[in-house]
């Protein structure tokens, strides 16, 4: 058929129980291109790719591979076919090595054992080949979340596959680490191999697409080169209408200090951190990833011990020895691990909601009314992606359950909101509403956040001040003046 | 339409089961089913095992087991008689039992949680603990002629026998619990994911402690009502009830992963399985082939629980079990 065409999904339908996911999305990926698929959280982008990697089937629509119409019922068919997925919940066993995890189901074998030899031959020559240096031997539970990503990547290309579709690739790396990302896919699409490539962020699209097609509400709005689109109009036609301006951050005078973390350490983890709050003040936590800031957070926070520092509060000491304690001083925290530390995927998004906030209201019973009334309110202002408030969160797209996580800890009175990586994985529309809220808290509440985020436009953006931490100290302090995002990497890269 | 009709069968198929078991055993052994087997009937024959499974289900709810279950029901039941058979004092008999129930559930949940041992092991030890004291205090001796005692397990109230109005009391309680006490919810959070439950601040380790005394305690009550049904203390009789606790739980729609599960529908898991040991009964089948089909029944529930759920979350599935399998022990 037509020729440079690798694949050509047409008129693709998935239903769910109650939802709609897809309905007719026609996608067409040429040989040796970056396709991005865009669209709203919840518009069926996962569903698709998941559908073309044979881990779900398609209620309609065809899957045409190199001109030939397939069936794919199951990832292993399709890894056959040379088509391969970096989920976008990275999927990896914790205590095996990095070259079992690489050979996983194709071990190679003598005499039908295992031969270890071989396997680390084999491994050392792939990671030989595409100038990467780990030690095989390692395990992948001490291996960061980039470095898991890029064995996925790897294991996809020395299994030869011709199609590597990539599901939020950079929604948890730092940006030297998507630099690396974007070589190695420059390299795979030199040789030919096409990407089908989902992200949130803007910028990166204009930098690796060759082609876009948009989906919303589980159709096809638009799909053309990347030419043919700018920033604006991609929004538009991924939101369905215009956005202004998408950090609605008003430069409001700022209150007292009420708020300090004083001489924090723990030891080969973060040390000497002393940074402080004012009321109504937004404060930025910069860095790279590995930089220790999630470590600090959590020990604020009171999840993770620390060894010595103390935290002031309306200038008493707070004693925070526990996550209870820390809820009950005001102090909350939004942890960047939706899935470990956020989810309860059985459980309904009315219950995942209410939860923190039933913690803290008086009483043994539950006022279900009230707890109806919140959440629903929180479900909608948020504009949550699901057929009501009964359904199981685990059935979310990924951005809509940041969205319900989000949803929980503001239903719950605070004087300080700790928010790690707020708008990972959510589209620019919701990022929006998540703005707005965070404004809306500091000037109607009063109260301060420490927002940790690895985008700088989004620290850029909403901070009235940026700490900066390197190799767990901080490293530099900059005002709303100051802010460029030079400045930031040279504080986080800073040798020290 | 056809999805709407899909999940009415998901959400309601213990019932639909449930109806068509009454339908099948009407149908095989007609009047005699009416007759010997009635509904009543029936649920006396099941009220200890199903209180003993209201236990299991809280427990199972928070991700763990209770093996000690069936074991304490023995223990502080026959103890229960041997107070009551030396002061003839109810109240005394029955406090006896509840305080040895809540003792034995304080240690379970304490090794536990304090020391991060699976419930499984610690509570395979306390089986055997707790028969062992109990062997020890009797000489290895049933207690016969426990007078009044057994009023407890055969006597009627207001046309019921009084054990169905444990259970039924048991099945209200619990399912009031569940779904309008904040303790509920908590169950179901810790069962659900215990990191996200701590992350938001949740004190599970007091979750899963009171969990276990809760369970100690019907387990020991549930000892009780079976020692007044036997007219005797017999402690090896408790034993074995904990697997049936933990059938009438999955086969009600539990799910051994922890995070979900009712009252309501441990109680008619719990009547599935009374209505088939009776119908096959009727039959005059061999209880031999009872064990059979009852240990097939469970392996078909847990095989329709992890169907119905991989439809749903495949991926869902698939990313919890490599987090799971690096935390057994819990945080
Ligand atoms: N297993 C499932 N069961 C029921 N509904 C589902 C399931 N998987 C996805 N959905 C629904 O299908 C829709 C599309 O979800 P999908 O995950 O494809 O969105 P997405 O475009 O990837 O969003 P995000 O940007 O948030 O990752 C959502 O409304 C979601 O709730
Ligand atoms: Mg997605």
């Amino acid at each position: 058929m037509d020729s440079g065409v690798k694949l050509r999904l047409v008129g693709i339908s998935k239903f769910f129980p109650g939802v709609k996911a897809l309905d007719g999305v026609d996608v067409t990926l040429r040989e040796g291109t970056v396709h991005a698929i865009m669209g709203e959280n919840g518009a069926g982008k996962s569903t698709l790719m998941k559908i073309i990697n044979g881990l779900y089937k398609q209620d309609r629509g065809e899957i045409h591979l190199d001109g030939k119409k397939v069936d794919i019922a199951s990832p292993q068919q399709a890894s056959e076919l040379g088509i391969a997925m970096i989920y976008q919940e990275l999927n990896y066993f914790p205590d095996l090595t990095i070259e079992e995890n690489l050979f996983m189901r194709r071990y190679p074998t003598k005499a039908s054992f295992i031969s270890w030899k071989t396997l680390r031959e084999q491994t050392r020559r792939i990671f030989a080949e595409n100038g990467v240096h780990y030690d095989p031997g390692m395990k992948i539970k001490e291996l960061s979340v980039s470095n898991i990503q890029m064995l996925e990547i790897l294991k996809a290309v020395a299994f030869k596959a011709k199609i590597i579709i990539m599901d939020e690739p950079t929604s948890s790396i730092s940006t030297k680490e998507v630099d690396q990302l974007f070589a190695t896919i420059n390299r795979l699409r030199d040789n030919g191999v096409s990407i089908l490539y989902i992200s949130h962020k803007m910028d990166e699209i204009f930098r690796i697409a060759d082609d876009i097609t948009v989906i919303r509400d589980g159709r096809t709005i638009v799909s053309g080169p990347v030419d043919a689109f700018t920033e604006d109009s991609l929004i538009t036609a991924m939101v369905g209408r215009p956005i202004e301006n998408i950090y609605p951050k008003e430069i409001l005078p700022l209150g007292d200090t009420f708020f300090e973390v004083r001489d924090f350490n723990s030891a080969g983890v973060f040390a000497d951190i002393n940074l402080h709050v004012r009321r109504g003040e937004i404060v930025g936590l910069a860095g790279l990833v590995g930089a220790g800031r999630t470590e600090l957070a959590c020990a604020i926070f009171g999840m993770d011990p620390c060894d010595r520092g103390e935290v002031w509060l309306d200038g008493e000491r707070a004693r925070i020895r526990s996550i209870n304690e820390a809820i009950q001083n005001g102090i909350l925290m939004v942890s960047e691990d939706r899935k470990k530390y956020g989810v309860v995927p059985m459980r309904s998004i009315r219950e995942n909601i209410s939860i923190t906030s039933l913690r803290i209201n008086k009483g043994k019973l539950i006022d279900l009314k009230r707890e109806k009334r919140i959440s629903q309110r929180l479900f909608s202002s948020l504009n949550v992606k699901a057929p009501n408030l009964d359904v199981e969160l685990g059935t979310l797209s990924g951005g809509n359950q940041q969205k319900v996580i989000l949803a929980r800890w503001l239903m719950v009175d605070s004087k300080v909101m700790i928010m790690d990586e707020p708008t990972r994985g959510i589209d620019v529309g919701a990022k929006f509403e998540i703005y707005s809220i965070m404004t809306k808290l500091v000037k109607e509440k009063g109260i301060g956040i420490v927002m940790i985020s690895s985008e700088m436009p989004e620290l850029i953006g909403m901070s009235d001040r940026i700490y900066v931490m390197n190799k767990g100290r901080i490293t530099g302090e900059l005002e709303r003046d100051q802010f460029t995002q030079e400045r930031i990497m040279i504080h986080a890269t800073a040798a020290g | 339409m056809r999805y709407s009709f899909k999940g009415f069968i998901n959400r309601f198929s213990t019932v639909i089961v449930l109806v068509l078991l009454i339908v099948v055993c009407y149908g095989v052994a007609g009047d005699r089913f009416i007759r010997q087997a009635n509904l009543v009937n029936i649920a006396r024959q099941i009220s200890v095992v199903t209180i003993l499974s209201f236990a299991q289900t809280l427990i199972i709810i928070t991700g763990q087991i209770d093996l000690s279950i069936g074991a304490v029901a023995g223990m502080a039941g026959t103890f229960s008689c041997a107070v009551y058979v030396a002061t003839q004092n109810l109240f005394l008999a029955v406090l006896t039992a509840l305080v040895i129930g809540a003792v034995v559930g304080l240690i379970n949940g304490l090794v536990i949680t304090r020391f991060s041992v699976p419930s499984f092991i610690v509570t395979l030890a306390m089986q055997s603990i707790a028969m062992g004291i109990i062997f020890l205090h009797t000489k290895g001796n049933n207690i016969y002629n426990i007078g009044d005692y057994k009023i407890l397990g055969q006597g009627n109230f207001l046309y019921f026998p009084i054990p169905v109005w444990f259970m039924i009391a048991f099945w209200l309680v619990i399912a009031f619990v569940l779904k309008f006490c904040k303790f509920g919810r908590y169950l179901y959070a810790t069962g659900g994911n215990e990191y996200a439950a701590i992350a938001s601040g949740i004190s599970t380790k007091n979750v899963k402690l009171l969990t276990f005394i809760i369970s100690g305690l019907m387990a020991s009550f549930a000892g009780v009502i079976l020692m007044a049904r036997l007219n005797a203390g017999i402690p090896i009789e408790g034993i074995g009830y904990e697997t049936d606790a933990i059938m009438a739980t999955i086969v009600g729609g539990t799910s051994f992963t922890g995070g979900t599960g009712t009252a309501t529908g441990t109680l008619i898991g719990s009547f599935i399985i009374g209505i088939l040991n009776n119908i096959l009964n009727l039959m005059g089948v061999q209880s031999y082939v009872q064990q059979i089909v009852k240990g097939s029944l469970i392996i078909l529930a847990v095989i329709l629980d992890v169907y119905s759920k991989s439809r749903k979350r495949t991926v869902t599935i698939m990313d919890t079990t490599s987090t799971v399998a690096a935390d057994d022990g819990g945080p």
